[in-house]
């Protein structure tokens, strides 16, 4: 393998790959990137198994080829690199690479192509396109509500509901739930329930570009999904189990309702948490007609803040995660925030005002008992 | 003003818990450990008679017995302890409220404000050791010093049956010679420390550079320090024990258990035990513990914090499950399973949940607890405890 770059696009590259790639996995190979010269282009493959991406720029190709380097020295070397063509040659036979660049060169040990993972198929009955600054938006909303807790791998993924006209991204994490539709310019042409890893759409929303040109592709297989996106791919395993009802659990129903200025209501809460218990930052919303008071007592002192509200219904006094709180307001992204509450121990609501796409579903906490210790 | 501080030890308290019941065991060697039918039964506690035989807290039964033929050995009967122990602690709030119990044999008491109603420290003393040997047929030794340090390094030199004060100007004298694991906080992984530092006696220690010991230990190089120069601060709390970080659960199986699934019933077991003792103190946590031993006593113990407080053996089985598949290699032989709860709080705000049903469990789990506190703890048990690796509801 032979081929020149340019050390910026290659960086870049490789940043767009490595964050898959763990420099201790157990299969040794999975430690490195593979690179494959092609035609005229480089392809660049991270993966740790579950998640594969992969990202193909234009290089001067003299020789085909491919080879696996090592995360740990290739990521670091090139970013290290003087602003000059970097040229690597890979001996045939061999897996030891020599990069040049300038008057200068270096060496290093990798593995053999061959030993590399075969990538699955990209296959599917079932596609479907978006734009990339759709998706990006739409995955920020939910993935806030995904659980890390590996102990129940459901909840570590995002429910996709193909339907017809309609995309349905679900994640909860059992104490909040956020739901967020699309709409698809063409139907798709069944409909489909999968659960995709929260973190392969971490990665989709990052590489996902702001610009509203860019489109994604979807490819839904049997075991995985698929997103082109430009120059990168996306392979994901899905998550196999059942998606709890969610429909059930979203209230229609309301006794309270509340329409606030998220900003303010962020800023109170994140000074309310200040005061509450770092690991488990509860505070006291309470609900007037014209009025949202934030407040919390613990040993360390007590905080209440005001904020304005155009509230309908009966006053009530919940309590929240500060924390939660924070994170559905910021999914929200409008200046508005409708607050709707059905009991002080039931699901609230949050939703951006006369926006009928987005929900996110936030339970209480039951209040502390008493004097309330660590 | 120079405190009083008095540590109460009760001498070879459960040894002597038996002899104040039955008058024919007094005088002659007592042991309390193990349970003859069980295996790794230790000493838990020698009277004085066995302890001049050698007999030592910490050994296994099988050794005591093999030094002390015949001595008198006795299953231990902890309700029993708790008892004695309530009722010593009830004499000591006699004379003051400050009162901090420090395990179930020792305690603390802040005499410094009732020196007008009953006398000096000594005087002190020497009444609350009268009154317990004469109310509760137990006799103890009494450390006094302007602190709790040097009360408890007080009470350590003169057992049994003694009576020693210590004050600051008695430190170079009495307690620097001594050998540095002998200080309150030493043990034996400090003690190798320290001697790398050739630091072997109190003295040592108190006359190494504070700077020194505080860029290699952190903070507990001062700590240690102030210590080892008779310095102590803290108060006597009356309500540290009432502060319960952890709550555990421990049992040695009848044999070696292979097979996971085996394992994943004595768990449940524990875990059942361990979220009724924390509802029944009001407590709930968010670290469980898992710690297994197999037959040479290989130790492992594994922790995962969850999302959430719990008081239920539903969340605290399912973690510690996860953390049994994951570092326990199948087919490897356990003895000892322990299971335990840390990271408490005495009621803490609850996160509600969707999906699960938790309510559900948890009125269950609390109906559970409400059958057996009435109709005992064979009542209701899960039937996995039928399945033969049952250990808790066994014979």
């Amino acid at each position: 393998m032979r081929f020149t770059s340019e050390r910026e696009k290659l960086a870049e590259a490789i940043g767009v790959v490595q964050k898959v790639v763990s420099a201790r996995s157990p299969l040794p190979v999975l430690s490195g990137i593979l690179f494959e010269a092609r035609g005229s282009s480089l392809i660049l493959t991270g993966s740790d198994m579950d998640l594969t991406i992969q990202y193909a720029v234009d290089v001067e190709v003299e020789e085909e080829g491919a080879v696996v380097l090592p995360v740990r020295y290739i990521a670091s070397l090139i970013r290290h690199l003087p602003d000059v063509p970097v040229h690597f040659h890979t001996l045939p036979e061999s897996a030891s690479t020599v990069i040049t660049y300038g008057a200068s060169q270096l060496s290093i040990h990798g593995f053999e192509a061959e030993q590399y993972p075969v990538l699955p198929q990209i296959t599917g009955s079932v596609r479907f396109s978006l734009p990339q600054d759709l998706l990006k938006a739409a995955l920020r909303q939910v993935l806030f509500a995904v659980s890390s807790d590996d102990a129940r791998p459901i909840f570590t993924g995002v429910l996709w509901q193909l339907r017809p006209g309609e995309l349905r991204l679900v994640a909860t994490d059992t104490f909040r739930l956020a739901l967020r539709r699309l709409n698809l310019r063409e139907e798709p042409s069944r409909e489909l329930d999968l659960i995709v890893p929260g973190k392969a759409l971490g990665e989709v929303a990052r590489l996902a570009g702001d610009e509203e040109e860019g489109e994604v592709e979807v490819v839904c297989g049997d075991n995985h999904i698929f997103f082109l996106m430009g120059g990168v791919k996306i392979y994901s395993r899905l998550i196999a189990g059942q998606f709890p009802m969610y429909e059930q659990v979203i209230p229609r129903e309301f006794v309270t309702r509340a329409r606030l200025i998220t900003r303010e209501v962020m800023e109170a809460t994140e000074r309310a948490s200040l005061l509450a218990k770092d690991n488990l930052p509860v505070i006291q919303f309470t609900i007037q007609e014209k009025r949202c008071i934030i407040s919390v007592q613990t040993q360390a002192g007590w905080i209440r803040e005001e904020v304005e509200a155009q509230a309908a219904g009966e006053p009530m006094e919940v309590w929240f995660n500060a924390r939660f709180i924070s994170e559905g307001l910021k999914a929200l992204g409008s200046e508005e925030a409708e607050l709707s509450l059905t009991g002080p121990l039931s699901a609230a609501v949050l939703r951006p005002p006369g926006d009928e796409s987005y929900l996110s579903l936030l339970l209480p906490a039951k209040p502390p008992r008493g004097e309330w210790e660590e | 003003m120079e405190r009083a501080i008095l540590l109460a030890d009760m001498n070879s308290f459960f040894a002597s818990v038996h002899q104040a019941l039955d008058p024919s065991l007094r005088g002659k060697p007592v042991v309390v450990g193990g349970d003859p039918e069980r295996r790794h039964g230790v000493v838990l506690a020698a009277s004085y008679e066995a302890k001049t035989r050698g007999v030592k807290t910490g050994m296994t039964v099988y050794e005591a017995r093999r030094l002390c033929p015949e001595g008198i050995f006795i299953k231990p009967q902890h309700h029993l302890y708790v008892h004695f122990s309530t009722r010593i602690l009830r004499i000591m709030r006699d004379f003051t409220p400050l009162v901090e119990p420090f395990s179930i044999d020792e305690a603390f008491l802040d005499v410094t404000g009732c020196q007008k109603l009953f006398g000096s420290p000594v005087d002190i003393a020497l009444a609350l050791k009268r009154r317990i040997r004469e109310e509760v047929g137990v006799t103890c030794s009494i450390g006094i010093g302007p602190n709790k340090l040097l009360a408890k390094m007080a009470a350590e030199l003169q057992k049994p049956d003694g009576l020693t004060v210590l004050g600051y100007e008695d430190v170079p004298a009495r307690l620097w010679p001594l050998p540095v694991r002998e200080l309150f906080g030493v043990g034996p992984r400090y003690e190798r420390h320290l001697k790398f530092l050739n630091i072997h006696t109190i003295g040592d220690l108190a006359n190494f550079p504070v700077r020194i010991l505080r860029m290699r230990f952190g903070v507990y190089g001062e700590v240690l320090w102030r210590c080892a120069n008779g310095i102590d601060e803290s108060p006597v709390d009356p309500h540290s024990l009432e502060r319960v970080k952890s709550i555990g659960q421990q049992v040695t199986l009848p044999r070696d258990y292979y097979r996971l699934a085996e394992i994943k019933v004595v768990i449940l077991e524990l875990a059942e035990k361990v979220a009724e003792r924390a509802r029944g103190g009001g407590y709930a946590g968010r670290t469980v513990v898992l710690s297994l031993k197999d037959a040479n006593f290989a130790y492992l113990s594994r922790m995962k914090t969850l999302p959430a407080y719990t008081d239920l053996a539903a969340d605290v089985y399912r973690a510690a499950v996860e953390l049994l598949e994951r570092h326990w290699p199948e087919g490897w032989p356990v003895r000892t399973v322990g299971v335990a709860l840390a990271g408490l709080t005495a009621g803490p705000p609850r996160q509600l949940t969707l999906f699960e049903g938790r309510e559900k469990w948890e009125r269950a789990e609390r109906a559970c607890d409400y059958i057996r506190s009435r109709f005992g703890e064979r009542a209701i048990f899960r039937a996995a405890s039928l399945t033969g690796a049952g250990v808790r509801y066994a014979g």
